[in-house]
């Protein structure tokens, strides 16, 4: 059914101030000292009650502990392997088997090394819905068809382009392009999973990989934990200013650190309007740091456990197979 | 849809006929302004008025003020013989000076707060977000039952300086609209009933040309590209041929997404309007698009009806202003 459309164009925009902790909301000043002594003599009192009562009876605890660690006999430490097993080589694992469930782990290297490479002008790149990303840029000249056939991005490693957006700008063709990105074929080491009491770090060391880079402006925080296939996952975002080749070194240090880590979302556009090779870009990332166990049927330490000498996983199934 | 009360008739959903009111709307062109005074009750819009005044060379360049006093006089002439007493008015933003973009989702799918809205809009523009006026409007269904939503966007600098020449004029700014959307709202209200099922509506002025879709009655935006100078300098056979395929050129371009093209899909019918809209051109240009030309008035419909006397401007020009002035709230 028809609509006649109303917009509001005119409505001067309300300034967002900063939110305000509610527990001091309506406090009287007084209400908020006497809140604050009196917390502080529950504190106090606690301390005491802890240090006179549950310290002793934890210390006697111990103490019987140690006395019957020291009366049972050590262990015998059983004899280790042969010294003859050549040390294990790294195995490139074929993307689609074994990281299926980290789809998008060190992708956005190739990705931000192409933006020099694009036709025209990039001037912004941001994620879409999971496994989609939208980029905008300008191809000089007037009236230009943009052919999605045609890469704007030689090298992206991005497939089903599709136009969402064409206008004539000044000088050129403004376009907006959506495309599916093609997760990476492999990687070339093993990475570890990053449990729950390792996120602090990692959240610090993004942070600080961040400043070590130079990039300006860092900001980033934890925004949440969700729950994945084999395990978990634990978001941060990062939000940072700089140029490309900083945040190029940056992605790069973050997507080779060896650990089940993932770039999930990215946005950059240039500070000044201006196209991202030459612009001072803003950054906003989302990491996923995984907590999983991978499902690599040909690494499973029980196969290569069971084999004198592996080289590879074929070598490693066949004699499996043979036995 | 919103009902009259006596003679039972449909106006579109959105449509404010509870106040009965007389909207002007005042369009700025590039070479000329164009104002339109109508009644609007739950019994039917009546245009009382409608003039124009041509700008001096320069006045307005490429949508832009740059002759502010010029533009006040020919206004000021216009008003007085026009003789409008209202307090209000809304008026008009031409295309190159908005960004309009679409979003398809579920009901519910894609929520209008404030943060989403700039969110989205941010990744558009080329300028910072708190330099733009920002609002969105829910269009209706799509074929496949999922919402339209159309986030719209222009530069302050624009909206202030329209509004100053509102204020300047005597008049408060009751909306300012996309040329785009008073026109939409325009065919919304005169035509909604009357049309085909797919219909395309083609802006051809100076110096954009500008187009949309209005698909099962829900608005699609379409986009806008210069007018070339041929086409504004004479209007031959194949000036008009050019033309033409320039238009399935960027309407296959807009519409890929839709999964419409002048080949696979072309629209039922030709709404020509703009400064290039005339009978013959109009013929020429549906005929080289091979489209049905729409060929009524809509301002002699079951909802709209006219008490202008005689007036030289044909409808094609003055369906903007009247979109305006059904925007208008306020005398």
């Amino acid at each position: 059914m028809t609509k006649f459309l109303v917009t509001d164009l005119l409505t001067p925009r309300v300034v967002k101030t900063p939110r305000k902790a509610k527990s001091s909301k309506g406090l009287p000043k007084v209400g908020k000292s006497f809140l604050v002594i009196v917390l502080f003599m529950v504190l106090m009192i606690l301390a005491a009650v802890g240090w006179f009562v549950v310290r002793p009876q934890i210390l006697a605890k111990k103490g019987q502990q140690q006395q019957i660690a020291e009366s049972e006999p050590e262990p015998v430490q059983p004899a280790k392997q042969t010294p003859n097993k050549p040390p294990k080589k790294p195995i490139k694992k074929p993307r689609g088997k074994g990281l299926e469930d980290i789809p998008w782990m060190c992708f956005y290297k190739p990705l931000l090394n192409s933006i020099p490479r694009a036709r025209g002008n990039l001037y912004s790149i941001v994620s879409g819905p999971e496994g989609v990303l939208l980029f905008s840029g300008v191809v000089p000249g007037e009236n230009v068809e943009i052919d999605p056939k045609k890469p704007l991005l030689p090298g992206m490693r991005v497939e089903n382009p599709k136009i969402i957006e064409v206008n004539p700008v000044d000088g050129g063709v403004n376009y907006v392009v959506q495309a599916d990105m093609i997760p990476m074929d492999e990687i070339d080491f093993d990475p570890e999973p990053i449990p729950p009491y390792m996120r602090g770090q990692m959240l610090r060391q993004i942070d600080s990989t961040a400043k070590a880079f130079e990039l300006s402006d860092v900001s980033s925080e934890p925004i949440g934990n969700e729950d994945v296939k084999n395990g978990s996952r634990y978001l941060i975002s990062l939000k940072a200013q700089g140029s490309l080749e900083q945040i190029k070194k940056f992605v790069e240090k973050m997507e080779n650190s060896g650990k089940m880590l993932e770039i999930g979302q990215i946005s950059l556009e240039g500070m000044e309007q201006q196209p991202l090779i030459s612009d001072e870009i803003r950054l906003g990332l989302v990491f996923r740091l995984y907590n999983i166990e991978l499902n690599i049927p040909e690494n499973k330490p029980e196969i290569s456990d069971t084999l004198k000498t592996t080289d590879s996983i074929e070598t490693a199934k066949s004699d499996t197979i043979n036995k | 849809m919103a009902k009259g009360s006596s003679k039972n008739i449909v106006f579109p959903e959105g449509f404010n006929v509870n106040k009965k009111r007389t909207g002007l709307g005042i369009a700025l062109n590039e070479d000329r302004v164009i104002a339109l005074k109508a009644e609007i009750s739950s019994k039917g819009i009546v245009v009382l008025d409608a003039d124009e005044q041509v700008l001096d060379s320069g006045t307005l360049g490429n949508g832009k003020i740059n002759d502010l006093d010029s533009l006040l006089d020919s206004l000021k002439k216009l008003k007085k013989r026009m003789g409008f007493k209202a307090k209000y008015v809304t008026t008009n933003l031409p295309h190159q000076f908005y960004f309009m973009k679409r979003f398809v989702g579920p009901e519910g799918y894609f929520s209008a707060s404030l943060a989403n809205i700039e969110w989205e809009i941010k990744h558009h523009i080329n300028g910072n977000i708190s330099d733009y006026a920002v609002s969105t409007v829910n269009t209706g269904k799509t074929d496949n039952n999922k919402t339209n939503t159309i986030i719209l966007a222009s530069h302050h600098r624009v909206i202030d300086e329209r509004s100053e020449v509102m204020t300047r004029l005597g008049l408060s700014l009751s909306a300012i609209d996309p040329d785009m959307l008073a026109i939409q709202n325009a065919i919304a209200v005169a035509l909604s009933n009357s049309l085909e099922k797919m219909v395309m509506v083609v802006d051809a002025s100076s110096p954009y040309t500008a187009f949309s879709l209005l698909s099962n009655g829900v608005f699609y935006p379409g986009g806008f590209f210069p007018t070339s100078k041929k086409i504004l300098f004479g209007k031959d056979e194949q000036a008009v041929k050019e033309f033409a395929a320039q238009i399935v050129k960027v309407y296959n371009m807009a519409y890929r997404i839709m999964g419409l093209s002048m080949k696979k899909k072309k629209p039922d019918m030709l709404i020509i309007l703009g400064r290039l809209a005339d009978e013959a051109f109009n013929n020429d240009l549906a005929s080289a698009l091979d489209i049905s030309l729409f060929d009524g008035n809509p301002f002699h419909t079951s909802t709209v009806k006219s008490k202008m006397k005689k007036s030289d401007i044909p409808w094609t020009s003055l369906i903007k202003p009247f979109g305006l002035a059904l925007r208008t709230d306020h005398d």
